[in-house]
């Protein structure tokens, strides 16, 4: 039987919570203020585990949502037309020989040429829709992302965020 | 203070140019962009390293001082920092701290310029002292500088384990000394005057009023455009809006660039500031920037459901000691493009430049930066609140 990445996980906190940190705590100096982070992003890892795909697919359906709406809405001069039929062609899922990570990063890329070449010859209409969508969709994005991360603390006491299945649903 | 070039066309607001940059700040990026593309992995410099290459930058700058004791340090997120005392014979020893660049940080800079700076206020505002600076790296292979040591601590004994200041709470006695302290040297640093020798190397923006915005946006977006990993469409939309609303810049300061609880050292017992720390960011520029920057949210604590700016103040007490403070006005639309801004740039700082020096391995603290990058995050809720309730273009 193979040790499971969650036993895998558990085992290095323990290590770092019960022999190295006290090995090191009282100097410090650098190495106690790494080996504090590994083990923040050893329960990181922890809280995340098994969600991984669904965050990838979470954050790849609402690009491509808002790829779309902005396709559809797209409307101006030759700038802008021509990055919307860019932006048509990159918001495509991955392909079988790349990860859905990479399809993100495309269709991310193809959103910012659309919203620059909108402000060179948008029409007036559809900058304004640009404005309101983008906002739209990054209040909604940083909120899943910000539950996402919540255990690293960054959060005030009296945020409240959704939990993270909830925020990847 | 310095007053700006006024003019009555808002022709240089309309159509600004991308590439205006102060060129101080030019020279830097662009050293930047050639020593990351020259680069493979930074390799963290051991101890005796350290010693070795002290000992020679001392032979040659003071001949017969021999540094012992050197020690890492922690904190910071951007430079190599070492512990390290000087005995002079029958002299006491002296300490010092060793400040190294890597490849990459979440904040380029230029020690020779931060010298500069700290030349200018010394006996003005408690700030490190600079003892030797190594400006091209001759001896310790990267740029670095030494500062004198000065003791304290950024943060309360009992705030636990947070990075880079964020978090920090300071209790209802701490903040009552500490805070008027924070406004009055604030108020130093906006008061230094430009046309001192030691602050040659800063350029001015006075082209045009809005020369001090439009170099802002400039930097930030040069960076934002060289780093990026995974480009945020929320971030494209801050620049061109940006661009379409920069504000004039009525006088122009010293202003620190990153001014907040996090970036100053004091005495526990007595609440006094030993030193401002950080001034790698510093440039001239509009007085909104720094007053901006102290008002995120993120660099603030909450107690009772008010938020304390800094963990100090509540933003309506902040800027009214400011103001009270230096007598200058604050105009509401200035502030606001500022807020803005300050969000873009820790945005890029976290989400972009700090995810490509880890992700290069071009620092000593890529578990650092890979820890603060989801901080990025509440930036962009910031930055969507802001943009939110400003017009669209």
């Amino acid at each position: 039987m193979n040790p499971s990445i969650e036993d895998r996980l558990g085992s290095m906190i323990r290590a770092m919570e019960e022999v190295v940190l006290p090995e090191l705590r009282g100097r410090k100096g650098l190495a106690e203020e790494q080996a504090s982070l590994v083990l923040g992003h050893l329960h990181q890892l922890r809280a995340q585990a098994g969600l991984n795909t669904h965050y990838e697919d979470a954050e790849f359906r609402a690009l491509a949502t808002l790829a779309a709406e902005l396709v559809a809405a797209a409307s101006g001069g030759p700038a802008t037309m021509a990055a919307a039929h860019e932006l048509r062609s990159a918001a495509m899922p991955a392909t079988d020989d790349e990860t859905l990570q990479a399809a993100t990063v495309r269709t991310s890329a193809a959103i910012a040429a659309l919203i620059a070449a909108a402000h060179v010859d948008g029409d007036a209409r559809f900058r304004t829709a640009v404005y309101r969508q983008v906002l739209g969709h990054g209040a909604a994005t940083a909120l899943r992302d910000r539950s996402w991360f919540a255990i690293t603390g960054f959060e005030g006491p009296d945020t409240e965020l959704p939990s993270m299945t909830a925020a990847l649903t | 203070m310095a007053t700006v070039h006024s003019t009555s066309t808002s022709a240089f607001a309309s159509t600004p140019d991308r590439s205006d940059l102060e060129p101080g700040i030019r020279a830097v990026l662009d050293r930047r962009a050639l020593r990351k593309a020259a680069s493979d992995v930074y390799r963290v410099a051991s101890i005796a390293e350290v010693e070795e290459r002290l000992s020679r930058f001392l032979a040659s700058v003071a001949p017969g001082l021999i540094a012992s004791g050197v020690r890492r340090l922690g904190g910071g997120a951007s430079k190599e920092q070492f512990y390290f005392e000087i005995g002079g014979g029958a002299a006491p020893a002296q300490a010092y701290v060793l400040r190294m660049e890597p490849i990459q940080s979440i904040s380029e800079s230029d020690r020779g310029r931060e010298a500069d700076l700290l030349n200018a206020v010394r006996g003005i505002i408690p700030a490190p002292e600079p003892a030797w600076l190594d400006a091209e790296g001759t001896f310790f292979g990267q740029p670095a500088a030494i500062m004198h040591f000065v003791a304290g601590v950024t943060k309360p004994s009992d705030n636990g384990n947070t990075v880079t200041g964020l978090g920090t709470y300071l209790g209802p006695d701490l903040r009552g000394r500490i805070a008027p302290q924070f406004i009055r040297n604030l108020a130093a640093i906006h008061a230094l005057d430009l046309a001192d020798p030691n602050l040659a190397s800063f350029q001015r923006p006075d082209a045009d009023p809005w020369q001090a915005a439009r170099w802002q946006v400039n930097w930030w977006a040069r960076l934002h455009r060289e780093d990026v990993v995974q480009a945020h469409p929320v971030l494209t939309l801050a620049e061109e809006w940006m661009y379409a609303n920069l504000p004039a810049a009525t006088d122009l300061v010293m202003v620190h660039g990153d001014y907040r609880t996090g970036n100053y050292l004091f005495d526990e017992d007595s609440g006094e500031i030993t030193a401002m720390l950080d001034w790698e960011l510093a440039h001239i520029g509009d007085p909104h920037e720094d007053l901006a920057w102290t008002l995120q949210r993120i660099f603030g604590s909450s107690e009772n459901g008010v938020h304390l700016a800094s963990a100090m103040l509540t933003r309506e007490d902040f800027i009214a000691a400011y103001i009270a403070q230096t007598g200058r006005s604050v105009d509401p639309r200035s502030l606001h493009f500022y807020e803005i801004i300050s969000a873009y740039k820790c945005v890029v700082m976290t989400l972009a430049t700090g995810m490509k020096t880890a992700r290069d391995r071009h620092n000593h603290q890529d578990v650092l930066l890979t820890w603060l990058a989801p901080a990025g995050y509440i930036f962009v809720s910031e930055l969507c609140r802001l943009l939110d309730e400003a017009t669209a273009p």
